[in-house]
C-alpha cells in the first residue's frame, strides 16, 4: 500500500517536473522568437552605417544567417551540456558575463524576500486585522509610497540616506573584481529601495485580502463564538490566506531578479536587470536567452510552489 | 619629386621636434593620489579594442595600450612613436618607437608589433575606414621600426589615421598587456577595474599610482558620487548633473573641448526630393536659428556649428561665413520651389536629437513648411540606413575630428558614411590634391575649397557641437585625447 502511494507520488512529481520543463522550454523558445522579431541585430548595430553588404557579411560571420530553429536547438544542446555559449560580438563566455549579476541579484532577492516574509507580510496583516492609529498611519504611508514612481523613490532614498545623512554610500558597487558578499554594504541601498517598493506595492493587495477573509462567515462565526482574536488569526484565518500570500510573494521574484533595472542603474548595483536591458539593447541574444531561461525557471518554480501550497491547503480543509 | 622630398623632410622635422610628448619625471615632481573614475561599461566589454563599445571600455583600452600618436587641436602629438617619417611620394610612413620602449611585462616592443597590431585593429568595421588604406602585405619591420606601405598617397595619414588611435600590443594580441601608462590589476565590466601605474612607462612612471574605474551608468549617480567623494572624476555627465555640481566649490567643471565633441546634424538627403535641389538645401540652412537651438538644447556645453565638421582644429577654415537664420529669404525660396512639407526621421542615437527635430519643426513652421516627425528607435537606427536613404531628412551625429579625417568618411564618392549622398567634382579633385601634398599652406587651400563646397551646397545642416561634460575634484590636471582623459601624464593632488 505504502509502496503504491510512494509510486503514485513519484509519478505525480515526475509529471510535475515534465510539465515545468515543457513550459520552460516553450517560454524560452518564445523569448528567442521575440528577440528574433526585434528590428535589427548585433550585426546591423555594429556595421549598419556601412550598408547591407557589410551587415550580411558580419551576420554570416556570427552565424546569424542560419535559420532560427537551427540556432535555437544548437543553443539548447549546449545549454544541457552546461555551456551557455558566447556573446555574438565580443565572443565572451556568457557564463562569465552573467556570473556577477546572478550572484548580485540572487543575493538581494534573498534579502528582500526575507524582509517581505518577516516584516512586510506581518505588517500588512497587522494593519488589516487590527484597526488602530498605528495601522492607519502605516496604511497611509504605504499608499503614499506606492503612488511614488520607482525612480523618484530611489532618488529620494539616495538623497536622504546617502547625501544628507551620509549613512550609506551612493554607489552600491562592491569594488572591482569583488562579489557583493565581499562588501555587503553594497547590498544595503538596493535592498532597502527594492524592499520599500515591493512592500508598498503588495501592502494594499494583502490588506484587502486579509480584510476579505476577516469578513468571511467562518471568521465572523469564530468571533461570535468568543474565540480569542489572535487564535482566530493564526489558526483560522492565516492558513486559508496562505496560498494567496504565496501567489503575491511569488509574483515579486521575477521583478526582484531582473525587473529592478531602475534601482540597479541609480545605485550602480551590478545586477541582472541592467545586464538584461543592455543585452536586449545590443541584441545579444545568447545573453538574453541565458538570463531569460534562468528567470523563467525560477518564476515557474515559484508559481508551482505557490499553487502547491494552495492545493495542500485545500486538501487539508482550507476555506476558499 | 625633389620638392616633395623636401616637404616630407620638413614634415618629419615638425613631428620630431615640433610637437613631441614632454617626458615627465613624476617621481620628483608631484606625488599624486590614487584616483577613482566613474564611467559606463557594457557587460560584454573585453580587453580587445576591436570589440569595445562603451566609454569606460575605451578609457581602459587607452590606459593599457596607449597610442603611437594622439590628437590635439594644434596637431598630432607623438606618444609611443619617437618619430614618423613619410617618404617622398607620401605612400609609406616609417614609424620608429621610442628607444627601449617595453610593455608592462618587460618585453621590448618591436616594429613588427606595430604592423601586427594595426593589421588586427583594421579587421574591425569601425576602424576599417581608418586603416583600410594600409597595405599590410607590403609593410615591413626591422627592430623597433615599421614602415607602413599605403595603397594610395596620404599626406594626412598621421593626423587623420594614426592620431585617432593607434594602439600596440605584443604580436598584435590585445589581451591586457600593453605599453600604456597603467597595468590592469583586477576587475570586470560589471564591477569596474583597478589599474596601477606602469613602472616601465616610456614617459616615466605615471604620477597617479592607481586608477579605479567604476561602472556607473547613470549621470545622476555619477554626480552624486562625485559630491560625496566616492569618485574623483565623473565622465559622461548630462546637463542636469552640471546644475547640481555647479554649487559645489570643491568640484571643477572643465569647459569641454571641441576635439571629439558630438556634431549635431540634420541630414538633408540629396538623393530624393525636396533636398535634391541645392536651393532648397540652402533655404533649409537659412531657416534654422542655430544660436537659439544651441542655447536651448545644449546650453553651456554647446557651440554653434556652420554645416562643416572639424571646428576647433587648426586646419578648420574659420573664415567661411557663418550661416545665419534668414527666414524671409528661406520662405521665398520654399514658396518658389513649391516646398510645403517634408519628413524628418528623428532618433535619439545621441540624447536630444528628437527634441532637436521638434524644435526645427517649429522653425520650419515659421517659413510655412510643415515638418512631419517620424521617431525611430535608436537601437534600430543604423539597421535601417537603407530605408533612411529614401527619406527626405533624418537626424545624425558625427564625432568632431580634423577636416581631412572627416572628408574621408563624409563626402567622397567612396566614403563609408556619405549619408547625405552629396559629393562633387570640386570635393573629389581638391581632396586628391590635398592628400598628395605635405605642404600645409597648400593643403589648407584645398581644405578650404572642400569645406566651402560642403558649406554652400552640401546636404548637411550641422547646427551645433555638444562638448563632452566631465567634472572632477579640484587638484586634477590632465589633458584629453578625443574626450578621453590621458591619466598617464596627469597629476592629482586633491584639495582638502
Amino acid at each position: 500500500m505504502l509502496k503504491k502511494l510512494g509510486q503514485a507520488s513519484l509519478g505525480k512529481l515526475a509529471l510535475a517536473i515534465f510539465k515545468i520543463f515543457v513550459i520552460w522550454l516553450l517560454a524560452v523558445f518564445v523569448l528567442g522568437l521575440l528577440m528574433e522579431a526585434l528590428p535589427g541585430d548585433v550585426a546591423s548595430n555594429k556595421v549598419g552605417k556601412q550598408g547591407s553588404e557589410a551587415v550580411a557579411a558580419l551576420r554570416k560571420e556570427m552565424g546569424l544567417d542560419r535559420p532560427f530553429l537551427d540556432r535555437f536547438f544548437f543553443w539548447l544542446g549546449n545549454f544541457f551540456k552546461g555551456d551557455l555559449g558566447k556573446t555574438l560580438l565580443t565572443k565572451k563566455d556568457v557564463g562569465v558575463i552573467i556570473k556577477t549579476p546572478l550572484i548580485s541579484s540572487l543575493s538581494i532577492t534573498t534579502i528582500v524576500f526575507l524582509g517581505l516574509v518577516f516584516v512586510s507580510i506581518p505588517l500588512s496583516i497587522y494593519c488589516a486585522y487590527y484597526k488602530n492609529a498605528l495601522s492607519r498611519l502605516i496604511s497611509r504611508m504605504a499608499v503614499l509610497l506606492s503612488s511614488v514612481p520607482e525612480f523618484v523613490l530611489t532618488i529620494l532614498a539616495i538623497m536622504l540616506l546617502c547625501m544628507e545623512l551620509r549613512l550609506l554610500p551612493v554607489l552600491s558597487i562592491p569594488g572591482p573584481g569583488k562579489t557583493v558578499w565581499e562588501n555587503p554594504v553594497s547590498m544595503l541601498m538596493p535592498s532597502l529601495s527594492l524592499w520599500t517598493i515591493c512592500t508598498a506595492a503588495m501592502f494594499r493587495y494583502l490588506r484587502v485580502m486579509i480584510e476579505t477573509y476577516v469578513n468571511t462567515s467562518y471568521v465572523r462565526e469564530a468571533f461570535l463564538a468568543g474565540l480569542n482574536k489572535n487564535k482566530i488569526l493564526f489558526i483560522h484565518l492565516l492558513p486559508s490566506a496562505l496560498p494567496g500570500i504565496a501567489q503575491i510573494l511569488a509574483s515579486t521574484i521575477p521583478y526582484l531578479l531582473a525587473g529592478s533595472m531602475v534601482v540597479e542603474t541609480l545605485t550602480a548595483y551590478p545586477g541582472m536587470g541592467y545586464t538584461l536591458i543592455q543585452a536586449v539593447q545590443s541584441r545579444e541574444t545568447p545573453v538574453v536567452i541565458a538570463i531569460g531561461s534562468f528567470l523563467i525557471a525560477i518564476t515557474i518554480l515559484c508559481y508551482y510552489l505557490a499553487d502547491f501550497l494552495g492545493k495542500k491547503n485545500k486538501n487539508e480543509g482550507g476555506i476558499l | 619629386m625633389k620638392n616633395k622630398s623636401m616637404l616630407s623632410l620638413l614634415l618629419a622635422f615638425v613631428l620630431l621636434f615640433g610637437i613631441s610628448l614632454p617626458v615627465v619625471n613624476t617621481e620628483e615632481a608631484i606625488q599624486s593620489s590614487p584616483i577613482k573614475i566613474g564611467a559606463m561599461f557594457s557587460p560584454d566589454d573585453t580587453l580587445d579594442p576591436v570589440t569595445v563599445t562603451s566609454p569606460g571600455g575605451m578609457f581602459l583600452m587607452m590606459s593599457l595600450y596607449d597610442s603611437l600618436v594622439s590628437m590635439h587641436p594644434d596637431g598630432a602629438i607623438l606618444r609611443m612613436a619617437e618619430s614618423i617619417e613619410a617618404n617622398g611620394t607620401l605612400d609609406a610612413y616609417t614609424i620608429t618607437l621610442k628607444e627601449g620602449l617595453v610593455y608592462s611585462d618587460g618585453v621590448e616592443a618591436t616594429g613588427q608589433d606595430i604592423i601586427d597590431s594595426l593589421r588586427y585593429v583594421s579587421t574591425s568595421p569601425n576602424y576599417q575606414s581608418m586603416y583600410g588604406n594600409i597595405d599590410f602585405e607590403k609593410s615591413t619591420a626591422e627592430e623597433n621600426k615599421a614602415t607602413l606601405a599605403l595603397k594610395e598617397p596620404t599626406s594626412d595619414f598621421i593626423e587623420s589615421v594614426l592620431a585617432m588611435w593607434s594602439p600596440v600590443a605584443p604580436g598584435g594580441e590585445f589581451k591586457g598587456i600593453g605599453a600604456g601608462g597603467f597595468v590592469l590589476e583586477k576587475g570586470d565590466p560589471q564591477t569596474g577595474y583597478v589599474l596601477v601605474a606602469n613602472e616601465k612607462y616610456y614617459a616615466g612612471k605615471p604620477s597617479i599610482p592607481q586608477v579605479t574605474i567604476l561602472n556607473i551608468p547613470d549621470s545622476f549617480s555619477k554626480a552624486q558620487a562625485l559630491q560625496t567623494g566616492e569618485i574623483d572624476y565623473a565622465w559622461g555627465l548630462d546637463a542636469s548633473a552640471v546644475q547640481m555640481l555647479l554649487k559645489n566649490e570643491g568640484i571643477e567643471l572643465p569647459s569641454g573641448s571641441l576635439d571629439g565633441a558630438i556634431a549635431m546634424d540634420l541630414i538633408l538627403n540629396t538623393r530624393v526630393e525636396p533636398f535634391n535641389d541645392p536651393e532648397v538645401r540652402r533655404a533649409a540652412k537659412m531657416t534654422v536659428d542655430r544660436e537659439k537651438m544651441v542655447a536651448v538644447l545644449l546650453g553651456n556645453y554647446g557651440e554653434v556649428a556652420n554645416d562643416m565638421l572639424g571646428k576647433g582644429f587648426s586646419t578648420y577654415p574659420e573664415d567661411i561665413e557663418q550661416t545665419k537664420a534668414n527666414k524671409e529669404e528661406a520662405k521665398k525660396i520654399f514658396q518658389e520651389k513649391g516646398v510645403t512639407e517634408f519628413t524628418i526621421v528623428a532618433s535619439d542615437i545621441v540624447p536630444g536629437m528628437v527634441n532637436a527635430a521638434k524644435m526645427m519643426a517649429q522653425e520650419f513652421a515659421e517659413v510655412e513648411v510643415n515638418v512631419v516627425i517620424e521617431e525611430l528607435d535608436p537601437q534600430t537606427f543604423f539597421a535601417q540606413m537603407g530605408d533612411l536613404f529614401q527619406k527626405s531628412a533624418f537626424t545624425f551625429y558625427w564625432m568632431n575630428r580634423t577636416p581631412m579625417a572627416e572628408f574621408r568618411s563624409q563626402v567622397l564618392k567612396a566614403s563609408f558614411y556619405n549619408v547625405s549622398g552629396y559629393t562633387s567634382d570640386v570635393i573629389e579633385e581638391n581632396f586628391k590634391k590635398a592628400i598628395n601634398t605635405s605642404d600645409k599652406a597648400e593643403q589648407a587651400k584645398y581644405v578650404y575649397a572642400i569645406s566651402k563646397d560642403i558649406h554652400d551646397n552640401g546636404g548637411e545642416l550641422i547646427w551645433g557641437y555638444q562638448k563632452d561634460i566631465t567634472a572632477h575634484r579640484k587638484g586634477l590636471k590632465t589633458e584629453l585625447n578625443q574626450t578621453v582623459p590621458w591619466l598617464a601624464t596627469a597629476t592629482f593632488v586633491p584639495e582638502q
